[in-house]
């Protein structure tokens, strides 16, 4: 994936988290999503259903875990890291 | 050797066993001794802030090493502590801290600018780091020990006392009840502000066993809740059903070990029965305790449930009075409770708490009970089932519903995963919030399941379909929120 490509997947992510999961408030990149108290175990359920439609990738219910959500750069990453692999898969 | 004191144990087993594993966290060991020595350092740096005994102390931090000496430090030097939620709107911060006005928050970097600026704070780091006082203050097992808020079916928040004495009392009747030793590895899964903490910490700390701290991104990670249960080789947990229910489906059991559990707790609602049932599937080998009790009494009954009481589909059994607790129904079907595991009463609230207690005579001596709420059966062998909450007991069109009855008839149905019914602003229908399958679930199919097991007076009118029930931060079913954002969605 090209760096703009990934820049694009971070800012689409974060205007999801940021508006519709946290209504309104803004997160730094790299905040602690999970820590803070501001996401609960069902906006996380949203937030995965989010990446599989936007990105249209799937995400195994083992993918879901603190190294790949702990912050919106984590996530970006990983998202980065599953549109690659379908794509070398197609 | 003194046990009068809920931070008394880990003195003990610090003098005892300094060196096993008290607490452990992000995959650090703490010692007994290390425990003892950050409790007494937080206890001098709240002396030095000129924290005296009767004084509160807040705690407003994720779960971690920290807030577990926090707990403890606090208790050291005579003062009480109130747990806050780290997740709580800033609204509820100042209404806790208005009511029982602490000395001191104790906190966090992260958390300090949602609280009121001319609030005193210190950071839990540097606390722990600070010189640590040699003995406790002079107390007595009758002082207050903390303070749990909770939310009510009001919204208001009632501040629940506890002493010494009562957190003892429940501390020491659960590790015998679930046999605690020092080689058990014990979750940590809720929030300090929910009482099923209590046992984590206290009936965990005061048997020498190790508390496992789940720290708050596993716990709404369920694949990577599993993960740190099998690699820490947890033997107990203690969880609301929700939890559960969440690894069930999400936790990618099949890739996990988690053999090391001989025993899974679940308290703070009821455990729907499809659930169990899959639980003791996954967890073959494990115990299924089903404990009831609100935080005004702590979990005060047990059912310690039978492969035969697990089969799916029959409502779950709360079980029999736990060691040292009178339970006694009412005339009118209401679970009363005396045990010396009992609160002493709502802070500074005397009106509420005369209201929630009744006294009455037992084996000839007067004894004050608690009247829970809760509307219960009782079967000759003792064993108690839970009917519905009193205020969940609801009169529609001249006839008497229990909305819990309804939500257990529609977790019955294949598709639904659980239930939510409520009576409607005019009182005059039901509503039911469903989460499961809903794409292929369909409002007349839910009715006519309804219809087939309860009078039609109790079908819902209206049902909505949800991906998942809201829930509360303690991961109770949160009935106010879904009628509200459906209020809000309509209004849109």
């Amino acid at each position: 994936m090209t760096e703009t490509l990934h820049d694009q997947t971070v800012a689409s992510l974060r205007s999801y988290v940021n508006k519709t999961l946290l209504l309104g408030q803004e997160i730094a990149d790299d905040e602690e999503l999970l820590v803070s108290g501001l996401l609960d175990s069902l906006a996380v359920m949203s937030l995965v259903t989010f990446i599989e439609e936007t990105f249209n990738v799937t995400v195994p219910f083992t993918d879901v875990v603190v190294e790949n959500f702990e912050s919106v750069q984590a996530i970006g990453q990983y998202i980065s890291g599953r549109v690659s692999l379908a794509a070398a898969e197609a | 050797m003194t046990v009068d004191f809920l931070d008394s144990p880990v003195a003990n087993w610090s003098a005892r066993k300094p060196n096993n594993t008290a607490v452990r966290f992000q995959s650090a060991d703490y010692s007994f001794a290390a425990l003892d020595r950050a409790a007494n350092s937080v206890a001098g740096h709240l002396v030095a802030k000129g924290v005296v005994p009767g004084d509160r102390v807040a705690i407003y931090a994720a779960k971690s090493f920290h807030t577990i000496a926090a707990v403890l430090g606090v208790l050291r030097v005579g003062a009480a502590y109130v747990p806050i939620d780290p997740a709580a709107p800033e609204e509820r911060i100042f209404t806790i801290l208005s009511d029982c006005s602490p000395k001191l928050v104790l906190t966090e970097p992260a958390r300090t600018r949602r609280l009121p600026e001319y609030w005193s704070h210190s950071l839990l780091n540097d606390a722990v780091d600070a010189q640590p006082i040699s003995k406790p203050a002079i107390r007595t097992p009758d002082d207050l020990a903390y303070i749990l808020y909770t939310s009510g079916s009001t919204g208001t928040p009632k501040g629940i006392c506890h002493t010494h004495r009562s957190g003892m009392a429940y501390a020491q009747m659960s590790a015998k009840l679930c046999a605690l030793g020092p080689e058990d590895r014990v979750t940590h899964l809720t929030p300090l502000h929910f009482d099923m903490s209590i046992f984590d910490i206290f009936a965990t700390l005061g048997a020498g066993a190790t508390v496992v701290v789940i720290p708050e991104a596993h716990a709404k990670l369920p694949a990577s809740l599993t993960m740190l249960v099998s690699e820490e080789q947890v033997t107990v947990w203690y969880s609301v059903p929700f939890a559960i229910a969440q690894i069930l489906d999400r936790g990618a059991l099949e890739t996990r070990d988690m053999s090391s559990l001989r025993l899974v707790m679940f308290a703070g609602e009821t455990i729907p029965p499809k659930i169990l049932g899959r639980v003791s599937k996954v967890l073959p080998k494990a115990q299924l305790f089903n404990a009831y009790g609100p935080t005004e009494t702590n979990h005060c009954t047990t059912a310690q449930l039978r492969p035969d009481q697990i089969d799916g589909v029959s409502a779950v059994p709360i079980g029999q009075a736990d060691d040292g607790v009178v339970a006694r129904v009412s005339k009118s079907g209401e679970l009363l409770i005396a045990s010396d595991q009992v609160m002493t009463g709502y802070w500074n609230d005397p009106v509420r708490t005369n209201a929630a207690f009744e006294t009455l005579t037992h084996s000839g001596q007067s004894r004050r009970f608690y009247r829970t709420g809760d509307l219960v059966t009782c079967a000759v062998d003792g064993t108690f089932s839970l009917i519905g909450r009193a205020d969940r007991q609801v009169k529609l069109r001249g006839h008497r519903v229990e909305l819990d009855e309804v939500e257990l008839v529609l977790s019955y149905h294949p598709l639904v995963r659980e239930a939510a019914v409520v009576l409607t602003a005019d009182g005059h229908s039901l509503h039911a919030f469903i989460s499961g399958d809903i794409n292929s679930v369909n409002s007349s199919d839910l009715a006519m399941h309804v219809a087939a097991w309860l009078p039609t007076y109790c079908v819902p009118a209206e049902f909505t379909c949800l991906t998942a029930l809201a829930r509360t931060s303690t991961g109770k079913i949160d009935r106010n929120a879904m009628v509200e954002r459906n209020v809000d969605r309509n209004a849109a």
